[in-house]
């Protein structure tokens, strides 16, 4: 009994020993927050190619990206080739005319040898004589046109996005023929080679990719449209799932075509800057897991950012910077492919970023949905 | 004869009374010396105190005379806007360390703001080690934070959420807002702040 006393004497001083040296001091500074909004500085506005809800502020955006197909011709392997061939064999004669063009992108380009790919090729046999008839990628942003008789025609063009490629190959009198090559509908080089009088002139075929091996590269084919020698004409877009055009197509090796939900480069939402400062934007997108390659990416009037980059998920999450000038745009850009096997739709959740240049004090981010499907 | 008896008695009974009432005062002498220091803790400016804002504007930190009073104003717009290292919570007492807590009194109240966080960190080389966020939409203490070590730095943020909805892209979501807070501090954590 006494050692329970003591023990609760013990304890009832130890607990007042403890509350002493814990003795609380406690000391308080005011701290006010004021906010101050303002009108949103930088607002979207919808690019015109894709349907899409923006916000009552023009601060949010809801994009619906179509998923149209087309042919995905691809090699992944230096040692291996793929040539997309559509056998036409054709007689080009006196005052005939045949064309051939469609929607061409060419990306993850490597190319150590240099043999570049043809975006579009036309074999034109003058008596038994093949010739070739092309425009060719090499890198960069320009292509080369090919054509006998004549030296290479170098024509800058921004690669990255897609253009409409066609070369038109006619016979004007006899001994000529004229050969044009327009890009995105305006001629952009026209020539004409003599050819002996008379001389049997047959469009034997027409083509894409590279025969040569030790390149690799994705090119996306779209809307094809063939007008024969006799004004017959041959479309394809690849909307029913199946290539139907480049029958006569081969390949070897990691190497093929297949037909997949694609989208060009396009512009899909426009920012504009309403103030007089410089602000720097980029895009950052969510994590997502999806059987969808994709890219998303950033111009101003002089740069490009670096790009958001997805495969099967997200590989690089957000974009380089870009200046957003005073009174002026920037415009994002999407590229999505997708088998065909893909469940439709895919969301897309990005954000706009931007802050007043030069510092980061504030960094302001706005919600953009991409639906693709 | 009788009224007299007990008007009598009653009297004695009241000199009684007053005689065991009668008062006692003793005085001790007890001595409160106020000895102030300077205060080991104080604000400083962040990076971006006084830094571009939205529209040309500054963004405002306004530090008292003792650096014991903070007064912050920013000029976000919809959505979300992240104001980044505005301020600094700094011990200068270079031997002990402080427990520090948050009090929102008075919050945000304008409908429009969906989220107000305020955000406490250090860094640990070049990394942010995140010690709170404070919701500025809600009255409340936090517990203890830290301690903020002897000689110490913490860094504040304020991250703001407006929502677009019923917004226009040419004015501002609202007029202006203001929340008001303490930060408290105390060498112990075992009592919470009164």
């Amino acid at each position: 009994m006494r050692y329970f006393f003591f023990s609760i004497i013990f304890l009832l001083n130890a607990f007042v020993l403890m509350s002493s040296l814990h003795a609380g001091i406690f000391t308080y500074y005011p701290v006010s927050v004021f906010l101050s909004p303002v009108a949103p500085p930088v607002t979207f506005a919808g690019s015109g190619t894709y349907p899409t809800i923006i916000g009552s502020a023009n601060t949010s955006a809801v994009v619906e990206v179509v998923a149209n197909k087309a042919l995905h011709v691809y090699d992944y392997d230096v040692g291996g080739r793929v040539v997309v061939l559509r056998v036409v064999d054709q007689s080009l004669t006196n005052n005939s005319i045949f064309s051939i063009q469609w929607v061409a992108f060419v990306t993850n380009y490597t190319d150590p040898s240099g043999v570049g790919i043809a975006l579009k090729e036309i074999q034109v046999n003058i008596g038994t004589s093949p010739y070739f008839v092309s425009i060719y990628y090499y890198g960069g942003n320009q292509v080369y046109f090919h054509g006998p008789g004549t030296p290479t025609y170098v024509y800058p063009v921004d690669m990255s996005v897609a253009h409409v490629f066609n070369i038109t190959v006619s016979r004007p009198a006899a001994n000529r023929l004229r050969i044009s090559y327009y890009v995105d509908n305006s001629l952009a080089y026209t020539y004409d080679y003599s050819i002996p009088e008379g001389a049997a002139v047959t469009i034997y075929s027409v083509v894409g990719g590279r025969y040569d091996t030790s390149n690799a590269y994705d090119l996306y084919v779209d809307d094809v449209r063939m007008r024969s020698v006799t004004g017959v004409i041959t479309s394809e877009d690849f909307e029913d799932g199946v290539d139907d055009f480049f029958v006569n197509s081969y390949s070897s090796g990691n190497a093929g075509k297949v037909v997949v939900y694609y989208t060009f480069p396009k512009i899909f939402l426009l920012a504009r800057n309403n103030d007089t400062k410089t602000y720097a934007c980029k895009l950052i997108i969510s994590p997502l897991t999806a059987p969808v390659t994709a890219s998303f990416y950033v111009r101003n009037s002089t740069h490009t950012s670096t790009s958001i980059k997805i495969k099967n998920s997200v590989i690089v999450s957000e974009t380089s910077e870009v200046l957003l000038g005073g009174g002026s745009y920037t415009y994002m850009y999407l590229n999505i492919t997708a088998p065909l096997t893909t469940s439709l739709p895919i969301t897309f959740n990005l954000q706009f970023v931007y802050r007043v240049y030069d510092s980061d004090g504030v960094t302001v981010y706005y919600p953009i949905t991409v639906e693709f499907g | 004869m009788k009224a007299e008896r007990k008007l009598i008695a009653l009297l004695a009974v009241a000199a009684l009374v007053s005689i065991v009432n009668a008062s006692v005062f003793v005085y001790y002498p007890i001595t409160v010396i106020l000895q102030p220091t300077q205060p080991p803790i104080i604000f400083l400016p962040g990076n971006n105190a006084g830094g571009q804002d939205l529209y040309g504007n500054r963004i405002g930190v306004l530090i008292g005379d003792a650096s014991t009073s903070l007064t912050i104003t920013v000029h976000p717009t919809y959505q979300t806007n992240y104001y980044k290292n505005l301020t600094v919570i700094r011990n200068t007492d270079t031997t002990n360390s402080y427990y520090v807590a948050i009090r929102v009194n008075t919050h945000f109240n304008n409908s429009k703001i969906t989220e107000a966080k305020l955000r406490i960190y250090y860094l640990n080389g070049a990394t942010e080690i995140e010690i709170t966020k404070v919701d500025l939409l809600t009255t409340g203490t936090t517990s203890w934070l830290g301690p903020l070590s002897a000689d110490g730095k913490w860094f504040v943020d304020i991250n703001i959420t407006i929502s677009e909805s019923g917004g226009s892209p040419d004015s501002a979501p609202f007029t202006s807002d203001s929340a008001s807070l303490q930060l408290i501090y105390s060498p112990q954590n075992v009592e919470r702040a009164p």
